[in-house]
C-alpha cells in the first residue's frame, strides 16, 4: 500500500488513545450522484445511533459528501463504480472511510484555494478538499491494487461519558 | 431542496430550503441560470431554511455571483444565513466576499 499526500506525517491518535471500536457500519453504493442522499441518510442514522454531537455531525456530513463527490466526479468521471463508505467510532472519535476502484488520486496534485484572492479572480471549484481538511482532524489518502482509500478522523465527536460515581 | 423565485421591483428573490448537496446542486444552478438568462442580475437568496450546503452548492452560487457582477450589472446577496451555513461560508473564504444580510427586507432594500 502506498501512502500519498504526505500521509506518513499524519497520525491517528484514536488508535492509540482508546483502542475500542464501539460501533462500525458500512454502506456500498453504485458511485453515482443520485447516491448522495442515501449516503447522507446512512451517516445521519449512524451519527444519531452513536450519539455524535450535532456540530460534529454537520462536519462529518460535509467531509463525507465532499469525499464521495470527488470519487463520483473524478475517480469514476461520472460513469459510476463501486463506492464503499465506512463509519466507525473509536473511543470518542469517529473514523470515516471511503473506498473506490477508480482512477488513482494524489491530493498533492490539488492546489489549495487561495482564499486571499478576490472571488472574482478565483476559479469556481476546488473547495471540496479544502473543506475536508478544515472540518476533519486527520485525512489519510492511499492507493493500492484495490483502489483509493480515504480515511478521515474526527476527534471528540462523541460526548464525554459521565464520570463514574458522580 | 425547495426553491421559489419571486421577481420584485428591485431584484429577484430566491428562497431556498432543505439540504443542498451534490445531487441537488445542478437543479439549483438551472434555477439561477433561468433568472440571469431572463436578464435579471440583481438577486437575493434567502437561506433561512437551508439546513445544509456543500461545496457543490457554493460552486453554483459563485458561478451566478460572477455572472451577476460582470460589467457591474448586478450582484447576488444572501439573507438570513444560519450558523451552519455561515460556518461553511467562513471555511471557504466566501463570507468576506458575499454581501450578507440579517433579514430578507434588508437584502432586498440594499439594491
Amino acid at each position: 500500500m502506498r501512502l500519498l499526500g504526505g500521509a506518513s506525517s499524519l497520525s491517528f491518535a484514536a488508535a492509540h488513545r482508546c483502542n475500542v471500536t464501539l460501533m462500525k457500519r458500512e454502506l456500498s453504493v453504485a458511485g453515482v450522484k443520485c447516491d448522495i442522499p442515501q449516503i447522507e441518510d446512512f451517516l445521519e442514522h449512524a451519527c444519531k445511533d452513536a450519539g455524535v454531537d450535532p456540530s460534529a455531525s454537520f462536519d462529518l456530513h460535509l467531509a463525507l459528501e465532499e469525499a464521495c463527490c470527488n470519487v463520483i466526479e473524478h475517480a469514476y468521471e461520472g460513469q459510476g463504480g463501486e463506492l464503499n463508505v465506512g463509519f466507525e467510532t473509536v473511543g470518542r472519535d469517529v473514523i470515516l472511510t471511503v473506498h473506490d476502484h477508480g482512477h488513482a488520486f494524489d491530493p498533492d496534485t490539488i492546489a489549495a484555494p487561495d482564499l486571499s484572492v478576490p472571488l472574482v479572480d478565483r476559479p469556481i471549484g476546488g473547495l471540496g478538499l479544502h473543506i475536508m481538511g478544515q472540518v476533519m482532524d486527520d485525512l489519510r489518502f492511499s492507493f493500492s491494487d484495490t483502489g483509493n482509500t480515504l480515511v478521515m478522523l474526527k476527534r471528540d465527536a462523541l460526548p464525554a461519558s459521565p464520570t463514574l460515581g458522580e | 431542496m425547495e426553491v421559489s423565485t419571486v421577481d420584485l421591483k428591485r431584484c429577484t428573490l430566491i428562497r431556498l430550503g432543505g439540504r443542498i448537496d451534490g445531487s441537488f446542486a445542478p437543479e439549483l444552478g438551472s434555477k439561477f441560470r433561468a433568472v440571469t438568462d431572463s436578464g435579471r442580475y440583481k438577486i437575493v437568496v434567502n437561506m433561512k431554511d437551508v439546513s445544509y450546503a456543500s461545496s457543490a452548492c457554493l460552486r453554483e452560487m459563485i458561478s451566478v455571483w460572477k455572472t451577476c457582477r460582470r460589467w457591474n450589472r448586478g450582484d447576488l446577496r444572501l439573507a438570513e444565513v444560519s450558523p451552519n451555513i455561515d460556518k461553511v461560508l467562513d471555511l471557504t473564504g466566501l463570507k468576506s466576499q458575499f454581501m450578507l444580510y440579517a433579514t430578507e427586507a434588508e437584502a432586498v432594500g440594499s439594491f
